[in-house]
């Protein structure tokens, strides 16, 4: 019969928290960079210009297509020999996972556009704002709203997919926990705790996505 | 007078799945202050035609001379004048959803027409008292009725003060109830001076704000005529049979003449008003009503009393009958007495959108009837009843 025993969670508590912080913090910066990366790939999936949304099309369909893992291993690795750039394992992983949510936003985005009726964009002109400035101040208010639950739903998944940092020895609290876990042998109280706080971090984004989604029901029922 | 607007020749085609010519070869100028109605069956292609003036579309052919510049051409000087200086209303108001009514307001002229927000405000609130809608400025439009909607779109494009303005069948997307508080604006608009090309299928409303009445059907202009001859002298069968699909005055009026016939009456609208309401009456005829119902007086005093109908009659002076009738039965005969100097327009009632009046005559005369189905004239008769009634005593 195995021993449990938690002193070796208890003992490199520390060592948890500074890798749950980096998943945090790593998951805010893909979420920021990712989420502006997405709408600019989104608008400029929606220009006018000839063959300028083909292009943000096809970086849309490639960067979803790719798993994640795949992606930040060849960032690691295949990125620094072809452009020149070495990253440290966190700023790739960021880059990376950046990319990846991007793509995912401008689709988003684009559906959420679509949605907001023709006519939003011509009250704009008709009263003398640009097409940038409807954009800006009439279009992207209505569609962000609208994108939301979708968007929000997103980042949990993104904090979750900041586990594959791992891979590339990113600090982040799954890569800390093998790194425990080799040391001390004690891999099944090490990867519960894991699993304890990946629980601990989803569980209220989750209930905040919940919640703004119900509220944002609600009150399309009022109308 | 300065010209606003000059259309020289205008067309435009669509290819979508197959040719379809919106409209083509049409040719009319707007001075300022002017109004112009675009009227006729739909696809005709004056919606077309008014989002082509509005830059929304673009012409295949022709000019827009706006102020004086052409803007047919591709040049982007001209454009940026026709969004200064055209403003357009959407059917389906087209508000901000994520802004409240102020904003909507106040956004634009702030932004474009470099105004200082306080100036907007102030703006806003005014255009927005004088339309009686200050009390919603803090709404979010999707808590608004349509017609509230509709009115602060047209607040909106007023603000960005401009030279002229169009409105797309503004009228087409709210129920009937709620349309006349839009028209009334428009009329508002039109009395001030303000040049306006309003696409309707109103004609009575096109009749009453029209300089001029362009009718387009299947994309050409076949008639430019002042409202009054577009409507009363007619000599197009087209357009005749266009006219005839929509009943100008949805007033009717009848009239019965004879005893009998206003027995009749009498005693058929009694079985309209509900148990307990009240007959609002201006103007007594002395004995003569009684003397008119002649044997059927008693039928209808029975029903009236059955159903506890009241009457609120104003009266130069009370006969004897009346009196007889009050005593008997005083919460159901409410009776006041008119100052002398007061004009009574007739002996008439309301009962809901009908305006009933009782014509005597000379003693001896047969009576007769006049009844106008009309909402709103039964309405302004209802404000004189009620104006009658706090100036006149109540006799006792």
């Amino acid at each position: 019969m195995y021993q449990w025993d938690w002193n070796v969670v208890i003992q490199y508590k520390y060592v948890f928290i500074q890798g749950a912080l980096v998943t945090l913090w790593l998951t805010f910066l893909v979420v920021i960079f990712g989420s502006i990366l997405g709408i600019l790939v989104g608008l400029v999936r929606r220009s006018k210009v000839p063959f300028i949304p083909t292009i943000a099309k096809i970086y849309i369909e490639l960067f979803r297509a790719f798993p994640i893992l795949v992606l930040l291993i060849w960032f690691y690795y295949v990125a620094p020999i072809i452009l020149g750039i070495q990253f440290s394992p966190f700023w790739t992983a960021v880059v990376a996972l950046s990319i990846s949510l991007s793509a995912f936003v401008a689709e988003t985005f684009r559906a959420a556009v679509e949605s907001i009726p023709k006519n939003q964009f011509e009250s704009g002109t008709t009263l003398g704002l640009s097409q940038m400035q409807t954009m800006f101040y009439i279009i992207l208010p209505q569609a962000v709203k609208n994108m939301l639950p979708n968007l929000l739903g997103l980042y949990v998944e993104q904090l979750k997919n900041t586990s594959l940092a791992s891979v590339i020895a990113v600090g982040e609290v799954l890569h800390q926990a093998s790194t425990i876990s080799s040391s001390t042998y004690r891999p099944l109280e090490v990867y519960s705790a894991v699993a304890v706080i990946y629980l601990i971090l989803v569980i209220p984004f989750s209930l905040l996505a919940d919640w703004i989604e119900k509220r944002m029901n609600r009150k399309m029922r009022k109308l | 007078m300065k010209r606003i607007l000059e259309i020289k020749n205008l067309s435009k085609t669509f290819y979508d799945n197959k040719k379809h010519t919106a409209f083509s070869n049409i040719s009319f100028i707007l001075d300022e202050g002017e109004v112009i109605c675009l009227v006729g069956p739909s696809g005709s292609g004056k919606s077309t035609l008014l989002r082509c003036i509005a830059g929304l579309e673009n012409p295949d052919e022709g000019d827009i001379i706006l102020l004086g510049k052409n803007r047919s051409q591709d040049d982007r000087e001209a454009i940026e004048d026709t969004k200064n200086n055209v403003s357009f209303v959407f059917q389906d108001y087209n508000l901000w959803p994520h802004k409240t009514v102020l904003e909507n307001i106040t956004f634009a002229p702030v932004l474009k027409n470099k105004m200082s927000l306080d100036e907007a405000r102030k703006l806003a609130s005014d255009l927005l008292k004088r339309f009686d809608l200050y009390d919603k400025k803090d709404a979010y439009p999707d808590f608004l009725s349509g017609g509230q909607k509709q009115r602060v779109a047209i607040i909106r494009a007023l603000a960005m003060k401009p030279k002229l303005l169009l409105l797309d069948e503004i009228t087409s997307a709210l129920d009937p109830e709620l349309i006349s508080s839009v028209l009334n604006l428009i009329k508002i608009l039109a009395k001030e001076g303000q040049s306006m090309i309003v696409v309707t299928h109103h004609l009575k409303f096109a009749t009453e704000i029209a300089d001029r009445i362009i009718f387009l059907d299947g994309g050409q202009l076949i008639q430019q005529a002042s409202a009054r001859d577009f409507i009363y002298a007619q000599n197009n069968t087209r357009i005749a049979d266009y006219l005839q699909m929509f009943s100008l005055n949805r007033q009717e009026i009848n009239i019965y003449e004879g005893a009998d016939q206003f027995q009749a009456f009498q005693l058929g609208t009694l079985k309209r008003f509900k148990e307990g309401s009240s007959k609002y009456v201006v103007g007594s005829s002395g004995d003569r009503w009684f003397e008119a119902m002649g044997d059927f007086y008693k039928t209808y005093e029975t029903e009236r009393i059955n159903r506890k109908i009241s009457w609120r009659m104003i009266m130069y002076s009370e006969s004897v009958r009346d009196r007889d009738l009050r005593l008997r039965c005083p919460e159901l005969n409410v009776y006041r007495l008119i100052p002398k100097n007061f004009e009574n327009p007739a002996n008439y009632y309301v009962i809901e959108d009908v305006v009933v009046i009782q014509i005597f005559g000379k003693e001896g005369d047969e009576p007769a009837i006049i009844e106008i189905k009309n909402k709103d004239v039964a309405k302004s008769y209802m404000n004189y009843f009620n104006l009658l009634w706090e100036q006149s005593t109540p006799i006792e």
